[in-house]
């Protein structure tokens, strides 16, 4: 236990300081994954040693997700997949000249959450582990498609509308390889298309161009932010105090998301939004620029991204791209992950945990002063902002996987974006779709050939029964409702 | 027929054409499932759900009408009204416009190149007056766009 | 002036000496799977090694999607002047033979292969079967009973399992996955067995939670002295992924000459050696003369496998 102080000596200070740099601007420029940046900095990090090497790249690792929310916030393009859920209130809340505070509560929200998971990482480790395990293909189909029925309503609105987006996420992310390897689907011959469409690109279409295409057609829509006194960028007591339930809730929410194999972080953020959509004291704001829909949300991410280090340090096995690398660098450093680890390695165990804490202090010290920085972009005219944010999605884009194809997924899915809006159908259904299509496939096929085709193979397990049950409740039960309201109101 | 009927009828294509081009992808059997069974069900669910849509904003007119639930759409800062015939759409066609020729120009004339005349096209459409305003926000921009991404961290631009 | 004078440097020893000329900028290295993968790392210390060798930097770049396809489509494309290289291995086999290219194996030359990875075949720490021999058969007794997860449909590992059905005379549940997830279904016990590069289930073996049965290389593991090969266990097959770099067809004969010393020399060096041990790898170097015919034996293998699987469209 006292190895914990072994992350304040300076080197390894250093080392996190680094670290938690390079992982918020990787997290604030949209297109750059955590993986990315962690693979290019691992040949470095192999050098520093194992404490000190793990130091720096677990610093990647969560700064990414606390400069996810920037982008998203000022100028709706979601910096990391995490993010998205953040631009529906985060960039509302810009838009009246709240940027800042939106900006501090997703800062906030991140330290709390991304403290909490240290510690729940440190104290339950193990225990928690073993739960990860009992999520089997059957499960993880029955959690998806409970999370499809139960968030697909997310921004409110009629039912049939957000649904039919979420079917339609789902079958845009059938292009390309399908999940299970082997068949290209629907790639019509296109070279480029056979990656499948990046969810980067298409993200940074729906909202970010489609953004800058509905202000052209209504500059009305998004009169210029007037300029903001120092004291109104950072969030006033009302703001702080309406933060506080939402960043909790979504903190337990997410950690426990990050235990599951997957995008965890993203499924994270939509289930607190979806949280704070149904049980929030301030629920009819949500949508509308609603302070509870960053702080919920960015809390989760962040600790699902603590909840995802659980199956990698107990068990050895990353259930992400970025968690991949860090069991890459682990191997590479001869320190092997897993039940031995605390017993062979208290020094870079200890070390590797002290250093959560103090990065997660050094994030926020290091992003509070941002906080006024960046306020200021939403204070830029229009006219001189719109132009960049479409460079800047189109290089996302384009770095996400070097693909010019993405370029024409990136301007179709504004365009698309665009028309959408302006028929009354929201983008966020649609990507929750994209996140959960290639899950609930995978789920589904692998759910079927385990127990050698047995239908009956997705219910066998106690847990799937219930997910299942309370998915078909939850599909059925508006309409029932919706049913007994009318007669009630009109009796026969 | 109101704006979410046309909706669903063309979803309700979409999902047809979907469900005719994944025809040539296998079901196999049970317990080797094939690539076909994800987009059969996704294709026939919304076309299951077009139908629904199709019907649904058909009854909700008269519930309006008799003082029901106002039914809430979107986020008020979408434009719920149909853009297209206002006259800042004309604009944002053009700008779609020039979206699509970016993409095609960019393997041609570069990133550079094609991304200053995308800002000076867009910072016009935006009304930013005379030339050489949008000529220095376009060069700023995308030196800065350069810089960042292609010269310290390494994404290989076009 | 100073651009005039460094392309005057430059055509004086273009004339002077086209073959030391090369390479006269950086080098790109596509990658066909992502950033941070078993496969980019290796890419990525090689390049390292190499790029130091050449004189000028050799850039690792990410282009994944459909098994590969993407990436080598793109390497095609590019001029066939050395400067454009791909990390490649057996799956351009397997994405040519599965559909999802034009693109086979003569469309490149080799210019060296590098390193070479068996399968390993593990089950769970306390599952009761001590060695293949007896999971064999179990499997032989209990056809289809044995599920084994694999990392993809028609991936690498999947041939294999399939192979090993054919040699051992069993019938296996093939269960597709992605990376990890197979050992995770493994650990939770809701399949049987796995076949998964030594990378994937490295920390699992480590931290004994699984047992390594077998391994289809035709030597033993350095990194899993205990893990004996299929031969050993009584069934004939040898089976390992290769990885290489490979340009464009048509790439000038110095220019792979050069390319070829410069990655040879950096896989042979002690230092890349224990980097690839660590990641489960072996350096198993080919030069560019045996590389063709080598991928083109290796390509008539998978076809096979393929066929036989239903998977093979071309």
């Amino acid at each position: 236990m006292s190895d914990l102080f072994v992350a304040l000596t300076p080197p390894n200070l250093l080392a996190c300081f680094i670290g938690t740099v390079l992982g918020t601007v990787v997290g604030v420029l949209p297109g750059l994954g955590p993986a990315a940046a962690m693979a290019l900095v691992l040949p470095l990090t192999i050098k520093l040693g194992p404490t000190a090497g793990l130091i720096m790249l677990a610093g990647i690792y969560y700064g990414a997700m606390y400069g996810g929310s920037t982008t998203s916030i000022l100028v709706n393009v979601p910096g990391e997949a995490a993010s998205v859920v953040t631009t529906i209130d985060g960039y509302r809340l810009a838009r009246r000249g709240r940027a800042g505070a939106a900006l501090a509560v997703a800062a906030i929200a991140s330290f709390v959450a991304g403290t909490f998971s240290v510690v729940a990482l440190q104290l339950a480790a193990p225990l928690v582990a073993r739960a990860a395990l009992a999520f089997g293909p059957a499960e993880y189909f029955a959690f998806a498609l409970l999370g499809v029925v139960l968030l697909a309503n997310l921004t409110g609105g009629s039912r049939a509308k957000s649904l039919a987006m979420v079917v339609l996420g789902i079958m845009l992310s059938t292009v390309g390889m399908d999940p299970l390897g082997g068949t290209v689907r629907f790639t019509f011959d296109l070279a480029g298309a056979q990656a499948g469409l990046s969810f980067v690109a298409v993200t940074a279409g729906l909202f970010g161009v489609a953004e800058v295409l509905a202000t052209m057609a209504d500059p009305a829509s998004t009169t210029p932010v007037a300029r903001v006194r120092f004291r109104e960028l950072y969030p006033n007591r009302e703001e702080l105090r309406r933060s506080v339930p939402p960043m909790l809730r979504g903190t337990v929410l997410g950690f426990l998301v990050g235990l599951i194999p997957g995008p965890a972080a993203t499924i994270a953020s939509f289930v607190s939004y979806g949280v704070e959509k149904k049980i929030s004291r301030h629920r009819d704001e949500l949508g509308t620029g609603a302070i509870e829909g960053v702080a919920g949300p960015e809390a989760a991410n962040n600790a699902a991204a603590g909840g995802g280090m659980i199956p990698l340090l107990s068990l050895g096995l990353p259930f992400t791209p970025s968690t991949a690398v860090l069991l890459s660098g682990m191997l590479l450093m001869n320190v092997t992950p897993g039940p031995f680890l605390l017993r062979d390695h208290p020094q870079v165990f200890w070390g590797v945990i002290g250093s959560f804490y103090v990065g997660n202090v050094m994030l926020l010290v290091l992003n509070l002063p941002l906080v006024g920085v960046f306020a200021r972009v939403a204070t830029v005219p229009p006219r001189f902002l719109m132009p960049g944010v479409l460079v800047l999605c189109v290089v996302a884009a384009y770095a996400d996987n070097n693909n010019l194809f993405d370029v024409w997924v990136v301007v179709g899915a504004g365009i698309i974006g665009w028309a959408m809006r302006a028929l009354g159908f929201n983008p966020a259904p649609l990507v929750l779709g994209l996140v959960l299509g290639p899950v609930l496939e995978r789920a589904f096929l692998q759910a079927l050939t385990i127990a050698r085709g047995e239908v009956s193979g997705l219910w066998a397990s106690g847990p799937a029964a219930v997910m299942l049950a309370a998915a078909a409740v939850a599909f059925v039960a508006p309409a029932v409702l919706a049913l007994a309201r009318r007669s009630a109101a009109d009796p026969v | 027929m109101g704006r979410d009927r046309w909706s669903a009828a063309g979803l309700a294509l979409l999902a047809i054409g979907y469900l005719f081009a994944a025809r040539r992808y296998p079901l196999d059997t049970l317990t080797t499932p094939g690539p076909g069974i994800a987009p059969l069900g996704s294709g026939l669910a919304l076309l299951a759900l077009a139908v629904w849509l199709f019907i649904v904003a058909g009854s909700v007119r008269p519930a309006h009408a008799a003082g029901g639930l106002p039914e809430i759409r979107v986020a008020p800062t979408c434009p719920t009204e149909s853009a297209p015939q206002r006259p800042g759409s004309r604009t944002a066609l053009l700008m779609c416009g020039a979206l699509v020729l970016y993409a095609g120009l960019l393997p041609r004339l570069g990133f550079l190149g094609s991304s200053v005349a995308l800002v000076v096209v867009s910072s016009r459409l935006m009304g930013l007056e005379g030339w050489w305003r949008p000529a220095v926000l376009a060069l700023g921009v995308t030196g800065v766009a350069y810089l960042l991404f292609a010269r310290w961290l390494g994404v290989p631009l076009p | 002036m100073r651009h005039r004078l460094a392309f005057a440097v430059a055509l004086v020893l273009a004339a002077a000496a086209p073959a030391s000329a090369f390479p006269d900028k950086p080098l790109e290295l596509t990658v066909l799977f992502g950033a941070g993968s078993a496969a980019d790392l290796l890419a990525r210390k090689l390049a390292e090694l190499a790029g130091r060798d050449l004189g000028q930097p050799v850039t690792v770049v990410n282009r994944t999607g459909a098994g590969g396809a993407l990436g080598y489509t793109y390497v095609k494309g590019q001029p066939a002047d050395g400067h454009a290289l791909v990390w490649n291995s057996n799956s351009i086999s397997t994405a040519y033979h599965a559909g999802n290219m034009k693109l086979d194996h003569t469309a490149f030359a080799g210019v060296a292969a590098l390193t070479s990875e068996p399968v390993s075949l593990a089950v769970k720490a306390d599952a009761p079967w001590k060695d293949a021999r007896e999971l064999l058969a179990h499997a032989r007794a209990n056809p289809g009973h044995v599920r084994l997860g694999n990392s993809g449909r028609g991936s690498f590992t999947h041939l294999v399992a399939v192979a090993l059905e054919n040699r051992a005379g069993v019938k296996l549940t093939h269960v597709p996955f992605g990376r990890e997830l197979a050992v995770t279904t493994v650990l939770g016990d809701k399949i049987e067995a796995s076949v998964q590069l030594p990378a994937e289930i490295m920390a699992q073996v480590t931290g004994r939670q699984v047992r390594v049965l077998a391994v289809s290389g035709d030597t033993r593991l350095v990194s899993l002295p205990d893990a004996p090969t299929l031969r050993e266990a009584g069934v004939d097959l040898t089976m390992t992924l290769w990885r290489g770099v490979a340009v464009p067809k048509g790439t000038p004969e110095t220019a792979i000459a050069r390319l070829e010393r410069a990655f040879t020399q950096a896989a042979n060096g002690p230092e890349f050696r224990d980097f690839a041990a660590r990641m489960g790898a072996v350096v198993d170097v080919r030069g560019a003369k045996d590389f063709d015919a080598f991928m083109a034996r290796d390509d008539r293998e998978i076809a096979a496998l393929m066929e036989q699987i239903g998977l093979r469209k071309q």
